[in-house]
This record gives structure tokens, sequence and C-alpha cells, in this order.
């Protein structure tokens, strides 16, 4: 019987973006069971939102989590919007898209940054962020900012495109398409990254579906399950097909990934030419009452918002169901089993985000 | 919810100030589907990880959050799943103090 030994995995490690411990038990280099301990960048969202008057809210919801802020805020502004009925403009919902779906590139990419450096292709990380780094550019000419945008507001939004800056994006995307599609081989192919990638961590369909996972790793697992299948602002509209891998493998959730940065980019061209004139913002008046469930793709995932009021200004309850809070579940079903060495490939590939976790 | 393969989204906690509501969404095919239910503060409720394990996760965050202790939970954080040691326990929980000041905003 070989003896175990436990291992305390984080919460600093060189390949953890953020601070995750994961406290691991090992026979040998296998690994039999994983623990997770949170609450290092626990914040009190959750209960800030709750003193703070509702529109605030908008820039606390955005500073949930420090790549995918615009999502953050465009679900809450469409939480609120429904509860107090307001019609948002055909540009404005346009333009929110646009917005999602470039965060949705610069986070996609920055994980296959992280991605190529935790099986250590150091060159292949610079690639993918250097083509990150323009669509920074597309956001801080258009938001002002380079991630945290504050564009979104409730009615509308707060930023517009003119019609330059509009034919500008449109090559703009297009040359990003370019980039990438260079580096795309080598995620599909490399012998590297296959030999890393192909056959571990699997996650099954059935494990996927119980645990509850969401996004990349459950569609990476056969299921076609995307919350942008719901049709919510323009996406009816787009004929939007969730990309799905069967294999359940770091290197499908890799696969699905890659796909998604594509898809994403073609959804952003799409909307950019649809792109109807009009008004971006409408003035809202009313009271706040009832409670609203609103989930929206991320990506890393489908999110849920809850939000409860009963008073004028402040809200009763908000509560954030984030991507990562969900894949944690099924992260701790794919690691026992796999060797040591594997565990910074297989948790980054769940593409862990924890001060969303935590809020 | 555990035959028909409904996805457990979240589990949600709300403050009543006499007892505590919470809500358990599902996904099934896409549909949200949600189950109410009420528990009082000071009673132990059934947990659910014995069906679903992934929620775990939320109720150790609601007996974090709102001091509403699960019955064979596990892992059970003990209520230290988010919050460290020395910081305030219960901190969701609706306090006297703010019911006046909500009653104030009005």
């Amino acid at each position: 019987m070989p003896s175990r030994t436990v291992i305390p995995f984080g919460p600093q490690h060189p390949v953890f973006p953020e601070p995750l411990q994961l406290t691991l038990t090992v026979e040998d280099e296998k690994v039999v069971e994983a623990v997770p301990s949170l609450g290092y960048v626990h914040r009190g969202l959750e209960k800030g939102a709750e003193l703070n008057d509702f529109v605030k809210n908008i820039y606390l919801a955005e500073r949930v989590c420090g790549i995918c802020s615009f999502m953050h805020s465009w679900t809450y502004c469409s939480c609120i919007e429904e509860l107090l009925n307001i019609e948002v403009p055909p540009r404005a919902e346009y333009l929110r898209l646009i917005f999602a779906e470039l965060s949705r590139v610069h986070s996609h990419l920055l994980w296959l940054g992280l991605y190529a450096d935790a099986f250590g292709l150091e060159s292949l990380f610079m690639q993918c962020w250097r083509v990150r780094e323009r669509s920074l550019d597309m956001q801080e000419a258009a938001g002002g900012g380079r991630v945290i945008l504050s564009a979104c507001t409730i009615g509308g939004m707060r930023r517009n495109l003119d019609e330059d800056m509009r034919r500008a994006f449109i090559k703009e995307v297009a040359e990003i398409r370019r980039d990438f599609e260079r580096l795309v081989p080598v995620f599909l192919n490399d012998y590297s990254i296959k030999k890393r990638t192909v056959g571990v961590g699997v996650l099954s369909k059935e494990d996927a579906q119980s645990l509850g996972a969401v996004g990349p790793t459950l569609r990476a697992s056969g299921v076609r399950s995307d919350a942008r299948m719901l049709g919510y602002g323009p996406y009816k509209e787009m004929d939007f097909e969730p990309v799905v891998e069967e294999d359940g493998d770091c290197y499908a959730r890799g696969v699905v990934r890659v796909k998604e940065v594509l898809q994403a980019l073609d959804l952003i061209t799409r909307a950019l030419e649809r792109l109807p004139e009009g008004e971006i913002k409408v003035n809202f008046r009313g009271r706040l009452k009832g409670e609203v469930f609103k989930r929206m793709e991320q990506p890393r995932g489908e999110m849920l918002y809850y939000v409860r009021a009963s008073r004028n200004k402040n809200l009763d309850r908000f509560r954030i169901r984030t991507p990562t809070f969900a894949n944690i579940p099924p992260l701790l079903k794919m690691l026992p089993g796999c060797d040591l060495s594997d565990v910074p490939v297989i948790t980054l590939s769940i593409d862990p985000c924890i001060s969303c976790t935590e809020r | 919810m555990w035959d028909k393969k409904c996805r457990l989204v979240t589990v949600t906690c709300v403050d009543l100030i006499d007892n505590l509501e919470l809500t358990y969404s599902f996904d099934h095919n896409l549909e949200l589907v949600h189950l109410r239910v009420k528990a009082e503060k000071d009673r132990p409720f059934p947990s659910i990880s014995g069906i679903y394990w992934a929620a775990f996760l939320a109720e150790n965050e609601i007996q974090d959050q709102f001091g509403l202790r699960f019955e064979n939970l596990h892992p059970d954080y003990q209520g230290f799943l988010l919050l460290s040691r020395d910081a305030p326990r219960t901190p969701m929980l609706r306090q006297v103090e703010e019911r006046g000041l909500n009653e104030d905003a009005v």
C-alpha cells in the first residue's frame, strides 16, 4: 500500500492567476482526493449591493470580475430593466452584444495564453496576448477603458459608435481573425499540446450534467447548452449555434474556446454590419418592485443573477451565481486519478476566476 | 428533479426576518425550474448534497452568510468557507438597525 501525502496546492502557485487552494491527497504521484479552500478574495459584494442605491450597483456589479465585467453590468441592467418594464432601444442592444462578444474574445485569448503557459509554451502565451491586445484597444477606443468600461447603464448604453469607428471595427475584427487563425493550428494539431491534454481530466456527459458544470466545461463534454440559446438581446436574430465537443478532456475544452473566439468574431462582424440606427438610451422612472432571475452566457459559462426589491432605492437581495462557482464541483471530480503534474492544466481548463466565485 | 436529469443551477437564500427563504433553481432543457421552501433560522435544515453533491458549495455559503445549519452536509466547512475565523458571523442576516434604516429609505 503506497503511502499518502497531503500537498497544499496554492493559494500562491505559479500557474494560478488567482488565489485558490486545493488540498491534494496524493498516493505516490497520483491524486486521490482534492478539497478546495476558498475565501482569500471574498469582498462581501452581495451585502454591499443591498446597502447601495440600485444605480450605483451597476459599477459594483462590474467589479465582480476584472475580465467579464461588461457581461456583469449587462446582466444587472437587464434585471433592473425587467423590474421597471423598460424597453431598451435596438441599437443599444446591438452595442451590448458587440461589447459582450469583444470581452469573450479577450477573455478566451487570455485563457488560451495562460493555458499555453501552464504547459510551458511561453511563446504561444505571448502570441495569444498579442492578439488579445488588439481587442483591448478596440474596447478602449469605444468604451473608454480597457477592461472596466462602465458603458452599460439602465435603459441603454452610455457610449455610442460613430460611422467611422464602425467601419474601422469591421476591419480590425478581420485583422484579429487573421492573426488568430495563424495560432489555431497550433492549438488543434501541435504534438506537445496534444500530449499534455488529450485524455487528461475527462469529465463524462452524465457527470457534467449532474455536477452542474456550465459553459465550455459543459459543452466540451457533449452537452448542447449555452445561455445564449435563450435568445436574450439580439442573439435571437443571430442564428446562434453553440460549439459542442464530445470528448470531455482538457483538449476538448481548449478546442471549444478556440472555436468560440472565431464564433465571437463572426458575431461581432454581423452585429456591426446590421447595427440599427437610433437612440441608445431611454430614460426611466418607476418603483422597483418584484423579483427576477436572469441568466446570461459569460466567457466562462452561464451566470445567474437574482434581484429582489420591494423598496424604492435599495435592493432586498442581490445574488450572483458565477460560472466558476458552478465549475468547482466538476473540477473536483476531474482531479482524482490524475498525475500531480497534470493538476495545473486540469485546474486551468475550467478557467477558474476566483474573484467571481467569492464576490 | 434528479430523475428528470435537471441540472442544479444554484441555491439562493433570502432573509425574510422571521425565517429564511431558500430557492433551489434547476435547469431543464434551458428552462429554469424553481423550488421554494421556508426554513426556520435556528433549526437545522436537510442538505441536498447527498443527491446533488454540487450543492455543497452553495449550502456552505448560506451557512456562512445566514447561519443556517445544514444536516448531513458534506464537505462541511462549519461556516468558514468564505469567511475567515476573525470575520463577523452571518453578515447577510438583516440586522435590526438596518431594518430601521430601510424604513427611512422608503
